[in-house]
């Protein structure tokens, strides 16, 4: 049974429980309607998730229609056309922001073209730009403050490549950096440096017209642009320097300039060689081509000139298969030939040698060149034995050669002379002297070799005078004595000297030369009297050690005469010093010896010295005052330097004999030089006469043929020594 | 150089035209370092040099020569 409302009672059905409105299109309740649940069809309105509280009315948990006209769903579907304060898209958006992140969704961000808009900007300031530029058609990162940009990469390899992939850059982390061209790699940078693919130009391009382009060996002919190699290329750079090795201070040390001539400061060389052997180069003064290494300056060439610098004169000219010459202002006046050497014009030289035969108009004498007379030890008067001596001995000896003395002091053992066959080899004869009895050495001890020259022979020194020359000694010694030795030269006319020494160093034949300076001070005499005096000084005593050795001219004094002679002759038994080829010359220039004829050189010695040994005639002479006297005018092979004193020995108690007829007297007569003997001081005393003293059995007047008696050892001598 | 025994010399007296010519000494008879010598009285040589010498330093006396 229902409950009938308005006459329709069917529609209104009210069980147990529940109340059932059936058949009516619209319930209009007037006043409140509560129930405990409404339904739509079968389902509980609550069930569906519609509630109603509070003025809200929940549609599920996601739909919310609220008191304030708020309605709040989870989506929103169907035409949205009539609502309001909705954007229709986020272009109408002036301030869109993004409340998390943007997913592309399979979409793409989109820019036109950018005049500047159409970019994505970076930073507060925009700082980093990334846009195309339609007017360029270029695309840009563009980071447009000063600031830096970095591309950061946590990966290995950070790459610019084309569309295709090919490489234009690589940077590798850790690693290189690479640059490429046409995806060929050009460019590496190495653990030690950077490598270089291909070739490097610096100007314009790698192939042609660069300043600087350092290639591959592609070529090795054609073009220069083809060749391989370090190239420095001119180009338009003409006026300045293509390259340019400057100091500290800026200036241009070495430099190659726009015409391509290398350039060198002064002082600045080029050196070749590992020891900097050859050195080319220019001191501010002079030009230079040195060698001071090792080996030799070598020139090669088949035809070698030397010019002037204008190249319009030759001045030395050598060609392979040919000569040399030598020229003049142009003309030639030494040509080498294949028979020997023509000179055109004067020869001039120091000395010559060789065979001279040929010469013709010689005007200056090749020889007299040596001052030094017996150099060469040929003549020995006195006797050419060995002879002993010990003690002072002072003079001339037998066993010393002729012009020579010995000066010994009162402390030296035993000595012994001899002329000896012990030679250099273009020489037959040497002076030897040789300890047979050591002395004990004493401060005053002089053991001297000496010989003394004319002042009028010794002109051409031009001592003494602005254009003096120098003295050069030169000598042939052996000695056991590895020890520093002095010669000295004695001014004797200045009281003057001046010293030099000699080292020997082994027990051969050695020559020695020693130049003395020249001497402005004091000359020489010009007259026959002694004002040199050559002295080779085997021993000396400390007294002629104690000064400052003077090896310039300077006053005589002993004790700078044989400072740092370490030789010592005479101190030791079966010590020896032999000499030969004594020469002494004009200038610093030691030619070869003056070899003379025995005859040449006799005759020197002869006007100092001359004797008559046993059975040898004196001439015819006179007898005298009575038996007394006998005057003879000797014949003499050269006038002698000044009268001479004469001496005698007589071993057999005889040296002089004299015969008339058949009838002949001898004795050890005294004798003497008498006469006159010269009055021009250049003239040497040849006028003279010997007196033989003493009685005969001779009558007055009676002319005797006079010898020299007939037992070995006898002899008559004159002696006109300096 | 030892000079002992000097002794001067003269050419004995001649006679020339008559006249009777007397010789200077001319020369000094002596031992030098043992060996007789005649050196003749002459500037230049050297014997008689350093016996000139001897006889200024008081060295050295010479006997004078024989009167003939």
């Amino acid at each position: 049974m229902g409950i009938q409302i308005n006459g329709n009672t069917n529609n209104i059905n009210a069980g147990i429980g529940s109340l059932s409105i059936e058949d009516i299109n619209e319930l209009d309740i007037v006043g409140v309607a509560t129930a405990a649940n409404f339904k739509t069809g079968v389902s509980n309105l609550h069930s569906l998730g519609l509630t109603l509280s509070g003025g809200q009315l929940d549609v599920g948990s996601n739909i919310k229609i609220g008191t304030a006209g708020v309605i709040t769903a989870t989506s929103f579907a169907g035409s949205g056309a009539n609502l309001t304060g909705v954007l229709s898209n986020i272009v109408e958006d002036t301030s869109p922001q993004l409340g998390g992140n943007l997913a592309s969704n399979n979409k793409n961000i989109l820019l036109p073209d950018s005049t500047g808009t159409n970019r994505i900007k970076f930073g507060t300031n925009e700082d980093l730009q990334i846009y195309h530029n339609g007017n360029n058609n270029k695309t840009y990162i563009g980071n447009k403050t000063s600031t830096d940009l970095l591309i950061e990469n946590a990966g290995t390899n950070t790459d610019i490549v084309d569309d295709t992939g090919h490489y234009r850059a690589r940077f590798i982390k850790d690693g290189a950096v690479e640059l490429y061209h046409d995806n060929s790699k050009k460019l590496e940078t190495q653990t030690n440096g950077t490598r270089i693919y291909d070739s490097l130009g610096i100007g314009a391009d790698s192939t042609s017209d660069a300043f600087l382009s350092i290639r591959t060996p592609n070529g090795t002919s054609g073009s220069p642009s083809t060749k391989g190699g370090v190239i420095i290329r001119d180009g338009s750079y003409a006026n300045g320097k293509l390259i340019d090795f400057q100091n500290s201070v800026g200036s241009s040390d070495i430099s190659v300039d726009g015409s391509l001539n290398m350039n060198f400061a002064n002082n600045h060389k080029i050196q070749l060689g590992d020891s900097q052997d050859l050195q080319i180069f220019h001191d501010g003064s002079d030009s230079f081509i040195k060698d001071t290494g090792t080996g030799a300056l070598k020139v090669c060439s088949n035809l070698f000139r030397v010019n002037n610098a204008a190249n319009s004169e030759a001045m030395i000219k050598a060609e392979e298969n040919a000569g040399v010459t030598l020229s003049y202002d142009a003309n030639t006046k030494f040509e080498t030939t294949s028979s020997g050497v023509t000179v055109t014009g004067t020869c001039s030289a120091t000395s010559f040698s060789g065979d001279g035969s040929n010469l013709t108009n010689l005007s200056t004498p090749l020889s007299y060149r040596n001052k030094i007379i017996n150099g060469s030890m040929m003549v020995f008067q006195r006797g050419v034995g060995s002879n002993n001596y010990s003690g002072n001995h002072d003079g001339y000896y037998a066993g010393i050669a002729d012009r020579w003395a010995i000066r010994a002091h009162s402390s030296m053992g035993t000595q012994t002379y001899d002329q000896n066959t012990n030679s250099p080899n273009n020489f037959a004869n040497s002076q030897r002297i040789y300890t047979t009895g050591a002395d004990g050495g004493n401060a005053g001890k002089y053991y001297v070799y000496d010989t003394r020259l004319e002042g009028q022979d010794l002109q051409d020194f031009e001592k003494g005078t602005s254009t003096a020359k120098s003295f050069t000694l030169s000598f042939y010694v052996k000695c056991n004595i590895n020890r520093v030795f002095t010669c000295e030269l004695r001014d004797l006319d200045n009281g003057r000297l001046c010293v030099q020494q000699y080292t020997t160093t082994n027990s051969n034949w050695n020559r020695y030369v020693l130049t003395f300076p020249a001497d402005t001070t004091g000359k020489f005499d010009d007259d026959k009297n002694a004002s040199l005096w050559v002295r080779f000084w085997l021993s000396a005593g400390a007294n002629f050690k104690s000064g400052t050795s003077q090896t310039t001219w300077g006053s005589a004094n002993d004790a700078n005469i044989c400072p740092g002679q370490t030789g010592d002759l005479g101190g030791r038994v079966g010590d020896y010093w032999y000499v030969t080829g004594v020469q002494l010359e004009v200038g610093d220039t030691a030619t070869p010896f003056e070899q003379r004829t025995y005859a040449d050189e006799f005759r020197r010695c002869a006007r100092y010295c001359y004797q008559w040994i046993d059975d040898q005639q004196l001439g015819f002479g006179q007898v005298y005052s009575g038996s007394g006297y006998t005057k003879i005018f000797p014949p003499i092979p050269v006038n002698m330097r000044a009268k001479p004193s004469v001496t005698k020995n007589a071993p057999t108690g005889y040296w002089f004999v004299s015969y008339h007829g058949n009838s002949g007297y001898a004795g050890d007569r005294n004798v003497s030089v008498e006469g006159n003997s010269g009055d021009d001081n250049h003239q040497s005393a040849n006028s003279f006469r010997i007196f033989v003293h003493g009685g005969s059995n001779q009558n007055n007047a009676t002319t005797v043929w006079c010898l020299i008696h007939d037992t070995a050892g006898a002899y008559l001598r004159l002696e006109a020594e300096l | 150089m030892i000079i002992t025994n000097a002794k001067y010399w003269r050419i004995p007296d001649s006679e020339v035209n008559g006249v009777k010519k007397v010789y200077p000494d001319s020369s000094i008879i002596c031992d030098i370092n043992g060996q007789y010598y005649g050196v003749p009285i002459d500037e230049e040589n050297t014997h008689y040099i350093e016996i000139k010498r001897q006889l200024d330093a008081g060295e050295l006396t010479i006997e004078p020569s024989d009167g003939l």
